[in-house]
């Protein structure tokens, strides 16, 4: 019987069971916080954790404005969730700008010049990306008061490219050292090699990913809305989360949406680049 | 134009040009490369990370916040540290929490790796199109999820637990002291698992396609295969997974703060949230500052570990 069994179920289908069972552990975790997202307070507690019985976007019209919420036992920081939401995009995307223009200029001379220090410099940096960041958020936290930067979205930015652009160093010395100097003419030319493509798709939406993710940073500098980025705001959420999961659940859902929509869409390229670039190293 | 407003500006230009196009030394250019980064790494990271050193031998509670300093007391913040009972809890939770979450990366990121592999599989092209999803999710959405799947009453696991007739009470796995650490590094290793799936298919990837038609040829079966050719050359992998992601494990924040808190009593206490918890919860910013560098302290070990094998790889 077992040898019958063993030729019955076929590597093939070992595969195929494997794959359904991976991606229910991908996206169950999202699909099961959308119960919550789509059901009112009330439903949730009828549906008990099981399928919903009843579908709503009364939490999403609630965040985006679209609905007076003062009328309900709503939190008044949850009608500046929009305001939230920008925050974060344009702390995201001047860090990543910033970061990537300051990782080139020092990926390209730990790669190709020779100085004095390039390899302490080098080790300096990894540390950097190494470090637990929970050590320095005192200081960082008298420092920006010093500098009069607490509650800005510009002291989010600085602190944070201080830290991404090692991220960034780190990716693109890698590149650099990785094309041949002769070469690099040719590539210049060319546009760039599929490892090219690769860092210059791949480096802004990861960096981009870190930024928006990062929750100790901003946590730090801000105070009020003025500077509240979304895991913040998520965050504000911790100690009473119990009385209000529908709306933090519909919270999450558009905080994870940005980033695991571009994972989504540049999956061909990760998945395909990392490949080009390891078969190199 | 002798007299035009535009005069400095033009000068400007000249002079921005001469710079451009003198012919600089490789240091001197390193440098203006990278006086910006140097800049901006003195302010927001060797300069926090030589007050942090100060405030650790300092008593430095919030009144010493508002003044900017109190007095030098030594080494007396780390023996309190070291002689704290709950320390010493945190640092058995982050062993824990770091070795499981290990383990779990390791093998369930291979096992996908693996499961995603074949191009003629239509499913696994649907496995590597949404593989990276968790990376993406930031980790306190991911904590908050996680702590809503848990709820004892609202919660997804509780409904599946009772479904299949495990048990008909309510688990609370958040407040429970044997479940909520377990239930961190699963909500943990959902996030983090697909670095190492990444790392793991770019490896199997990479080994030459005559490796395995060899083995086949000479009689070898799938298991052997895997065992005497695949695991080897992936050994280079789990050794960049093990340190890099201990290092990252060792300093988990997010996912226990949005989770548990550090609850019930102190079952989730980990290294991060002692020093938290004693800087911003106790107001003790020499006693979170000084758990702080132990903890660095372990992290750039493991860092030094990954440089030196990291120089190693790139020897061959």
């Amino acid at each position: 019987v077992s040898a019958l069994a063993r030729r019955v179920i076929s590597v093939r289908t070992t595969v195929i069971l494997g794959n359904v069972l991976v991606l229910g552990f991908l996206l169950l975790p999202i699909v099961l916080a959308s119960f919550g997202a789509f059901q009112t307070e009330a439903g949730l507690l009828r549906a008990g954790g099981g399928l919903p019985t009843e579908l709503t976007l009364a939490n999403f019209q609630q965040l985006l404005g679209l609905i007076d919420a003062s009328a309900d036992s709503v939190p008044p920081l949850v009608q500046q969730f929009p305001r939230i939401f920008l925050n974060s995009l344009i702390v995201s995307v001047v860090a990543t700008a910033v970061s990537v223009a300051l990782g080139t200029l020092s990926a390209y001379s730990i790669a190709r010049l020779e100085f004095r220090g390039r390899g302490a410099y080098a080790i300096i940096l990894l540390i950097t990306r190494m470090l637990p960041i929970i050590v320095l958020l005192i200081p960082l936290y008298l420092l920006l008061r010093q500098l009069r930067l607490l509650d800005t979205l510009a002291g989010i930015i600085i602190v944070e490219v201080g830290f991404l652009f090692a991220f960034a160093t780190y990716i693109l010395t890698s590149y650099f050292g990785s094309l041949p100097g002769q070469l690099e003419e040719a590539a210049r030319v060319d546009g760039a090699t599929r490892f090219g493509a690769f860092v210059r798709v791949m480096l802004p939406l990861a960096t981009f990913l870190l930024s928006w993710n990062d929750f100790l940073i901003p946590l730090t500098v801000s105070i009020s809305v003025r500077s509240t980025t979304i895991p913040v705001f998520a965050a504000s959420f911790v100690t009473d989360v119990n009385s209000s999961y529908s709306l933090v659940m519909a919270i999450c859902l558009l905080g994870l949406a940005p980033t695991v929509v571009l994972a989504l869409l540049l999956h061909r390229l990760v998945v395909g680049g990392l490949t080009a670039g390891a078969v190199k190293g | 134009m002798r007299s035009s407003p535009l005069r400095p500006i033009a000068g400007i230009g000249r002079s921005v040009l001469a710079v451009a196009t003198r012919d600089w030394g490789a240091g001197q250019l390193a440098f203006l490369l990278n006086l910006p980064a140097v800049v901006l790494t003195a302010l927001v990271v060797v300069y926090p990370l030589v007050y942090a050193l100060n405030v650790s031998v300092n008593k430095f509670g919030l009144a010493e916040l508002r003044t900017g300093g109190g007095p030098f007391v030594g080494v007396a913040n780390y023996l309190t540290v070291l002689s704290d009972p709950i320390f010493w809890d945190a640092f058995q939770h982050t062993l824990i929490f770091s070795a499981a979450s290990i383990v779990l990366m390791l093998a369930g990121g291979l096992a996908i790796a693996l499961l995603m592999d074949p191009r003629d599989v239509w499913i696994a092209g649907v496995t590597r199109a949404v593989v990276l999803v968790p990376f993406a999710v930031p980790p306190v959405i991911n904590g908050l999820m996680w702590r809503f799947i848990y709820d004892p009453n609202l919660g997804s696991l509780n409904a599946f637990v009772h479904t299949i007739g495990l048990t008909a009470e309510n688990v609370n796995v958040a407040g429970s002291t044997t479940l909520a650490l377990p239930g961190v590094v699963v909500a943990y290793v959902w996030r983090t698992l697909p670095f190492s799936v990444l790392l793991f298919h770019a490896a199997l990837r990479s080994i030459p396609r005559e490796l395995f038609e060899a083995a086949r040829v000479d009689g070898a079966g799938a298991f052997r295969t895997f065992w005497s050719i695949t695991l080897p050359l992936l050994r280079p992998t789990i050794v960049v997974i093990l340190v890099l992601r201990t290092a990252f494990a060792f300093a988990a924040f997010d996912e226990i703060f949005a989770v548990t808190s550090g609850g019930p009593g102190n079952s989730t206490w980990v290294a991060a949230w002692y020093t938290y918890s004693y800087a911003f919860r106790y107001s003790d910013l020499g006693v979170g500052a000084a758990s702080a560098f132990l903890l660095t302290a372990v992290v750039l070990v493991l860092g030094m570990l990954y440089i030196r094998l990291l120089y190693r790889r790139t020897e061959y």
